[in-house]
């Protein structure tokens, strides 16, 4: 009977799953990626996210033989939509064909496509061995990718005038280089170095890359489930103690909402900030897991009169005052997890210690009063996850050493298949300080903040799909440009509707209305002011054989001292085909917003391991063309040509010494991967 | 008989009708300049990807006149022709008069891929005349189009034209030519019935709006109507006559402020 149920499956889906082998994988990880930041003005790390899944998707999990941490890389699955598949696999006593995933409770069409790279079913031995030597070279996959971006326009950064030198001490082009080897995903190495435009290459102070960083991470090794040297991630709870790497957002969706417990991940990324340098090691022992790390790094950091005021995380040496603060802080962290986990629970405990050189001190303002200002610190949490029928419960309680605390509670609840309601409650202290923090937050700390979100999803109605969300916010204390504790409110809409395979239409309202200040000051106070932002986006997309096309439309109204309306709206095509080694991406841009505060944020198609998603203001177009060509089988080539040009008259665009002449700024981008072959 | 005095009364009717536009986008024979997403006929800077729909070869010309004066008028000249690889088309533009014009020249080509969208694109040459040191300044323009049929009844229509914002550097000054991009769509509610919309902006002007509707009476006629916005609504009527292998259009806009234009088309297909 079961093979009866699934060959009517065959023939009726086998079009859909067609149509998708021939994406490519890269496609998929980005259109996944869009997913969760898109709608948000928070940046992820694209870089290690790409990676990631490139890596899993060569060497996909076996789906009858997963547990719950093969899931763990696959983070566009939620946590029902995981135990989900489990039971059904575990009750159906395997998956037969790949097309029963349609018949998983809570895996909808656009699940099971972004899980297809990544899965497999297949004979699997009960245990990876761990590779010899003769398998570390044959069976090992290893890339070398070499980037290079350069600008036409010179910033004024770069203008030497007789009387003194350019302020930019380096070269006008962004260059990385970057190897990665893996075998199996046992075995992963690589280093990443990097330069950005105006740092030197060899001076004073940089000896060649102005960034370096590398890993060897080994998994599965003896006792040991996993040990990193050199740089990786952390991610623990729901994010109130350490989450490298990004949070959930809103936009992800409800299914989201629950952090997945990711432990150590070697960091590969150009960032120069976000992560640690040391040794980390995991073990687990049945139902118990056990992590531990220690990390000791320098950091940038920004001194006035011998006293530590901040720290910088831009990573950019190339004035000689970034130069002077590269590297003059030491950064010492030490941290341990302990989770035990079962079919139906989580529970883990995580502690960090964090130390810097020197005590950072501020300057006092009425908004930062709150901020410790000592070299160390300890933060210590509990973090939860429960299932329960049809409800999963989670959630974090935080503190650090001067006993503020952060808190996170929610929970998903699926009365019926197709409906998902969700909820989550936050409070973070105004003195919960912790910079390796990242979780659900309308600031851009995880402090100062208490609001309760909540959402449902809807997908009982054929080919449509509705997301409502609302979150309600506070910020108790001062921010930084508002003297005065504040409130707000958001709501969002979004409707997916799909009249056919390979056709879309996704509209997204969204409405704010917060507390602002008022530009008029009485008495040296600030005029509290309401301010309200709406925004609506209309996507169209079509699949026609070897091509796509996606037309946007975004209209944006905010109000604070009249209301001001900006729209934009972009047309791509993209013409990818297997049989022919070219990929093309082009897009053609117009928009028309009055000022910053309408500005409307268009992800774009990148290079590989690049994200874009620059933010439009003022009149004018943008254009850009990418092009993937394959020389061979083994080397690629990409290219971006890009260029946005403004017609509201001005004469400049930029800022300091960003500022270039004239209203046009072109991007160039070029990028060699070689796939090393081995012997 | 009946067509002519049909056709004379169109126009009796119509020359009550006056408005104008200054939004910079190009006369064509749909009905308030709703070309982005018609295939039934390619004019001079029309949408690029509407020349892949031409089947036989053609040459229309197209003139217009505004607010009741000869000059300044437009006149363009369009040439279509049709092969297996790809369709080319060769378009001319006259506006202006003796001491004020400029000419607009260019060659298009376009393919229909297997009905699942087309693509086109157009190589322009714009000569502006100046009359202090009589002489020509030129400068190169590039419009690319896109048609996609959505389903059997619905097209969607993509065209950006001097996408890379091309300017025209004179001795003592650079005037920025428009780029206007326009999307919209053609849906044929029934046969001899079509509806069109579309949206164009252009980088320093506001949106314009406009939709249109076809009415095909009989292999003959055509009757059109159809309203635009910018600025002021605009309404505009037109009339088409199909005789043998030749087609002729009159529209007429009529503008609340500044008063009519009147645009006139022949087409002859071999």
């Amino acid at each position: 009977m079961k093979k009866l149920f699934v060959s009517l499956f065959v023939v009726h889906f086998s079009i859909a799953f067609s149509q998708n082998s021939d994406n490519n994988i890269a496609s998929i990880i980005t259109e996944i990626y869009k997913s969760y930041s898109e709608e948000e003005e928070k940046e992820l790390d694209f870089d290690s996210f790409m990676e990631e899944l490139m890596i899993l998707s060569e060497n996909p999990v076996n789906l009858n033989k997963a547990t719950r941490s093969d899931f763990s890389g696959m983070v566009f699955l939620s946590e029902n939509q995981i135990e989900n598949l489990l039971s059904y696999i575990y009750f159906s006593e395997g998956l037969v064909n790949l097309y029963e995933l349609q018949l998983v409770e809570g895996l909808d069409m656009t699940d099971i496509n972004r899980m297809l790279p990544f899965v497999t079913l297949g004979e699997k031995k009960n245990k990876k061995d761990f590779p010899n030597m003769y398998e570390m070279v044959k069976y090992a996959r290893s890339e070398l990718l070499f980037r290079l971006d350069f600008y036409p326009q010179l910033k004024q950064g770069y203008i030497a005038t007789p009387e003194k030198q350019s302020v930019y001490q380096g070269e006008n082009f962004y260059n990385y280089l970057k190897y990665q080897y893996d075998c199996k995903k046992m075995i992963q190495a690589g280093f990443t170095t990097e330069k950005d435009p105006g740092e030197m290459m060899f001076g004073e102070k940089i000896h060649g890359y102005d960034f370096t960083s590398g890993y060897v991470q080994l998994s599965s090794v003896g006792v040991l489930d996993k040990i990193v040297l050199g740089d990786f991630k952390a991610t623990f709870g729901q994010g109130l103690v350490i989450r490298q790497g990004g949070s959930c957002t809103s936009g992800a969706g409800l299914s989201n909402l629950i952090q997945i417990n990711q432990g150590f991940r070697k960091y590969s990324s150009v960032g120069e900030y976000d992560f640690f340098r040391g040794i980390a090691g995991s073990v687990s022992l049945k139902n118990l897991n056990l992590h531990a790390f220690i990390s000791y790094k320098m950091v940038d950091g920004n001194y006035d009169n011998h006293i530590l005021k901040s720290l910088l995380v831009n990573g950019y040496h190339r004035t000689s005052s970034e130069l002077e603060n590269k590297h003059n802080v030491t950064n010492f962290t030490t941290g341990a997890s302990v989770t035990y986990a079962n079919k139906n629970s989580v529970l883990g405990f995580t502690c960090l210690y964090n130390q810097y050189g020197d005590s950072i001190l501020p300057d006092i303002k009425p908004y930062s009063l709150f901020k410790a200002s000592t070299s160390d610190n300890i933060f210590s949490g509990i973090n939860y996850r429960f299932r329960t029928g049809k409800f999963n419960v989670f959630g974090e309680l935080a503190m650090n050493k001067y006993g503020n605390i952060a808190s996170l509670n929610g929970f998903t609840f699926i009365p019926v298949s197709g409906i998902t309601m969700g909820g989550l409650f936050r409070y973070y202290n105004r003195a919960y300080d912790n910079p390796f923090a990242s979780a659900f937050s309308k600031g851009s700390q995880v402090s100062n903040e208490t609001g309760f979100f909540s959402g449902l999803e809807i997908e009982t109605i054929r080919k449509i799909k509705i997301s409502l969300q609302s979150d309600l916010f506070q910020f108790p204390w001062l921010k930084y440009g508002i003297d005065f504790p504040s409130l707000g409110e958001e709501y969002r809409i979004k409707l997916v509707y799909t009249p056919a395979v390979g056709t879309s239409i996704n509209i997204n309202f969204k409405f704010r209305k917060k507390d602002d200040a008022d530009n008029i000051e009485i008495y040296h106070t600030q005029q509290p002011i309401l301010s309200s932002s709406a925004s609506f986006r209309i996507q169209f997309q079509q699949l026609a054989g070897p091509c796509e096309f996606s037309s946007n439309f975004e209209l944006k109204t905010t109000d604070k001292y009249g209301q001001l309306t900006g729209t934009a709206f972009w047309q791509n095509i993209s013409f990818y085909k297997i049989k022919f080694p070219l990929k093309i991406d082009l897009r053609w841009m117009i928009f028309d917003i009055p000022e910053y505060q309408n500005r409307i944020y268009a992800y774009e198609n990148d290079l590989l391991h690049a994200f874009s998603i620059p933010a439009f203001y003022g009149k004018g177009t943008r254009l850009y063309a990418l092009f993937k060509y394959s020389l061979t089988e083994k080397l690629d080539f990409y290219l971006k040509l890009a260029e946005t040009i403004y017609a509201d008259g001005r004469l400049t665009i930029g800022s300091g010494y960003d500022v270039i002449q004239g209203n046009r700024k072109t991007d160039i981008k070029l990028l060699f991967r070689w796939k090393i072959p081995h012997f | 008989m009946k067509p002519a005095i049909f056709i004379i009364a169109g126009l009796l009717f119509t020359s009550k009708i006056v408005p104008q536009t200054t939004f910079p986008v190009f006369p064509s024979a749909s009905i308030a300049n709703t070309s982005v997403a018609d295939t039934s006929t390619w004019v001079a800077f029309q949408n690029p990807a509407s020349l892949a729909f031409v089947e036989n070869l053609s040459v229309g010309l197209l003139a217009e006149s505004r607010y009741k004066l000869t000059i300044p008028t437009t006149e363009s000249l369009t040439i279509s022709y049709p092969t297996s690889v790809v369709n080319m088309g060769m378009s001319l533009r006259y506006a202006g008069f003796s001491v004020w014009h400029d000419v607009y020249s260019g060659f298009a080509f376009a393919r229909n891929f297997a009905d699942k969208f087309a693509l086109g694109m157009q190589f322009c040459l714009n000569s502006a005349y100046a009359f202090q040191s009589d002489s020509y300044y030129h400068t190169f323009i590039m419009q690319a189009g896109l048609l996609v049929p959505v389903s059997s009844k619905l097209m969607v229509g993509f065209q950006a034209f001097n996408m890379f914002g091309a300017s025209l550097k004179a001795s003592l000054v650079t005037y920025a030519l428009p780029s206007v991009y326009s999307l919209g769509c053609n849906w044929k509610v029934k046969n001899a019935f079509n509806l069109r919309f579309q949206a164009d902006k252009e980088s320093g002007h506001q949106y314009r709006f406009a939709t249109g509707v076809d009415y095909h009476h009989n292999k003959q006629f055509l009757l059109q109507l159809g309203v635009y916005g910018y600025e002021y609504a605009v309404p505009v009527f037109g009339i088409g006559f199909q005789q043998g292998k030749f087609d002729f259009r009159l529209m007429n806009e009529l503008h609340p402020m500044l008063g009519l234009i009147t645009r006139i088309g022949i087409c002859y297909s071999k």
